[in-house]
């Protein structure tokens, strides 16, 4: 790689990063941590999409329509254990209203509710071998997939999900004096 | 759906021929009339064929790996209309030569829905076994090496064995917002020195993949909808083969994917198109888990005329949960026939199914 180009690297890098610094702080902080203690690798560095351009990269054709429901920014990150793939997916929207919105798009005739997991929250059994757990929470739509559909890898996927959920909480409580 | 009606009664191998011209009159198409230059665009119709087979996908919503080999080989059989699939695939790459390559365009945007790799590697292995192709001289591709692996595909660089990889290795916003003065040693990359004109000012690059690597290509899309182009299918598919899709997703998409595929470096090479319909996804596209199980291979050598098939196809499952057809957010496949990549015109289509057992 040339001088030039690694120049305009760094330049554009730090375009890039500083103001995504300060937009990702929020959805960074729910992410789940430690995952490593339980035997999964992150696949690739958390990304953070901050607009509708940046969540094309990402969601490709999908991006405008969750932007059309009011997700402004999301998080997607990808683990994976004895190769079972554990994908997350964090929308944070302008409204309560609209993520509730967004989690009715998404319903599908295979879903199930679920109890005592964010405003509401349901698990789908997919086709191809996978299940997902959805929910919203304040102005957060929460997904999780597994490529299993053992009941051990639904476990997981809900333990996650309140971890989740739990990390929203704290964040979207009222501040006390 | 298809399943209902393969339950209700059990043909055997090409005992159930429906010929459909999709509304009109079917009128027999010389073989040598179906490939190459001469497919349907005007006077002609073009052949598109959609193979079922029962058993393609397995009780736990795999692909069923002895029965996809039968299915792509009856495929290119009933395109061809040869009855060996030596002569199937001798009539699709007529002037193939020891040195040439053969790449196969997947789609793995979606690790939930991409193109299979059973089917990927079924069709490699027809060609491997019926004509003696040289396994290394096949290269599975997509825009990245790291989403081919995570769908399933065996990363291959090596002299041995059928390559697989991606135009750059992996994929990171950054990345893709600084493709211009992408490091090439991150893959193999686009190809700076052919730029293509994609229509409202915007340019793209091609993989180097296609446009150094490949002699020949076949197309390997994913039965989909999608947000914005209202399918994709094999137009679509060649978002994965340029460095800025993110750019050129206004208007639905148009008039970006038609201008992309009539690239002569796309339009030229491109031999095959084979669409793994074994799932499909009719809403929310192009992510998501597959929505319903479609048991078929459709292939065709006009891209236009597969993708209005399958367009049909998506409208039916969309008519059936109540959902808006996805023709007026698919204009892009009128703008591609405008540019003469093939036809979209039902009358101008030759339908022929088939179901296996």
């Amino acid at each position: 790689m040339k001088w030039h180009k690694i120049l305009s690297v760094i330049i554009l890098g730090f375009i890039i990063v500083l103001p995504l610094s300060a937009n990702q702080f929020q959805l960074k902080n729910i992410l789940p941590e430690k995952m490593e203690n339980q035997g999964w690798i992150a696949e690739d560095e958390p990304i953070i999409a901050i607009d509708e351009d940046s969540l094309s990269m990402i969601i490709n054709g999908a991006a405008p329509r969750y932007f059309e429901l009011g997700a402004r920014k999301a998080a997607f990150a990808n683990y994976e254990k004895d190769q079972v793939y554990l994908m997350l997916e964090i929308y944070e929207t302008d409204s309560i209203k609209s993520t509730e919105k967004l989690f009715e798009e998404f319903k599908t005739d295979n879903s199930m509710p679920l109890d005592n997991l964010g405003t509401r929250s349901r698990v789908t059994s997919e086709m191809g071998g996978s299940y997902m757990a959805e929910y919203f929470q304040d102005k957060f739509y929460v997904k999780l997939s597994i490529t299993d559909k053992s009941e051990e890898a639904k476990k997981t996927i809900l333990e996650y999900a309140r971890t989740i959920s739990d990390k929203i909480f704290k964040y979207t409580k009222p501040k006390t004096q | 759906m298809t399943k209902d009606k393969h339950d209700k009664r059990h043909f055997t191998r090409r005992e159930f021929i429906k010929s459909t011209a999709v509304g009109a009159t079917v009128v027999y198409l010389a073989p040598s009339l179906a490939f190459g230059s001469d497919t349907g665009f005007n006077d002609i119709k073009s052949r598109v064929v959609n193979v079922f087979h029962p058993k393609l996908i397995t009780l736990d919503d795999q692909i069923h790996a002895q029965s996809v080999r039968q299915c792509v080989d009856e495929t290119l059989l009933l395109l061809t209309q040869k009855k060996d699939i030596k002569d199937a695939w001798m009539q699709i790459f007529p002037d193939l030569k020891e040195k040439d390559t053969i790449s196969l365009k997947v789609n793995c945007v979606n690790r939930k829905c991409p193109t299979h790799p059973q089917i990927t590697y079924a069709i490699a292995e027809s060609m491997i076994n019926s004509f003696g192709m040289n396994p290394n001289n096949i290269i599975i591709w997509d825009r990245t090496t790291s989403e081919l692996k995570k769908t399933g595909y065996t990363i291959n660089e090596t002299d041995k064995g059928i390559r697989c990889f991606g135009t750059v290795k992996s994929f990171s916003v950054p990345r893709w917002l600084i493709n211009a003065n992408q490091d090439e040693s991150d893959g193999i990359g686009y190809d700076k020195s052919q730029p293509i004109d994609v229509g409202n000012g915007e340019t793209s690059h091609l993989s180097k993949i296609l446009t150094q690597m490949s002699t020949y290509m076949i197309n390997v899309p994913v039965l989909k909808d999608h947000g914005k182009a209202g399918i994709t299918l094999s137009l679509k598919n060649h978002y994965g083969t340029i460095d800025n899709p993110h750019d050129l997703h206004a208007n639905y998409c148009d008039p970006f994917v038609g201008k992309i595929n009539a690239a002569p470096q796309i339009k030229e090479k491109t031999k095959l198109i084979i669409c793994d319909a074994a799932f499909g996804i009719y809403k929310g596209g192009p992510l998501g888990a597959p929505q319903w199980k479609h048991n078929s291979i459709l292939a065709s050598t006009d891209p236009v005329a597969l993708d209005y098939t399958g367009m049909q196809i998506i409208n039916a499952q969309r008519k059936k949960h109540n959902l808006d057809m996805v023709t007026q957010k698919a204009i892009h496949v009128k703008t591609a026939q405008t540019l003469g990549l093939g036809t979209s015109d039902p009358d101008k289509i030759l339908l022929k199914e088939s179901v296996l057992s």
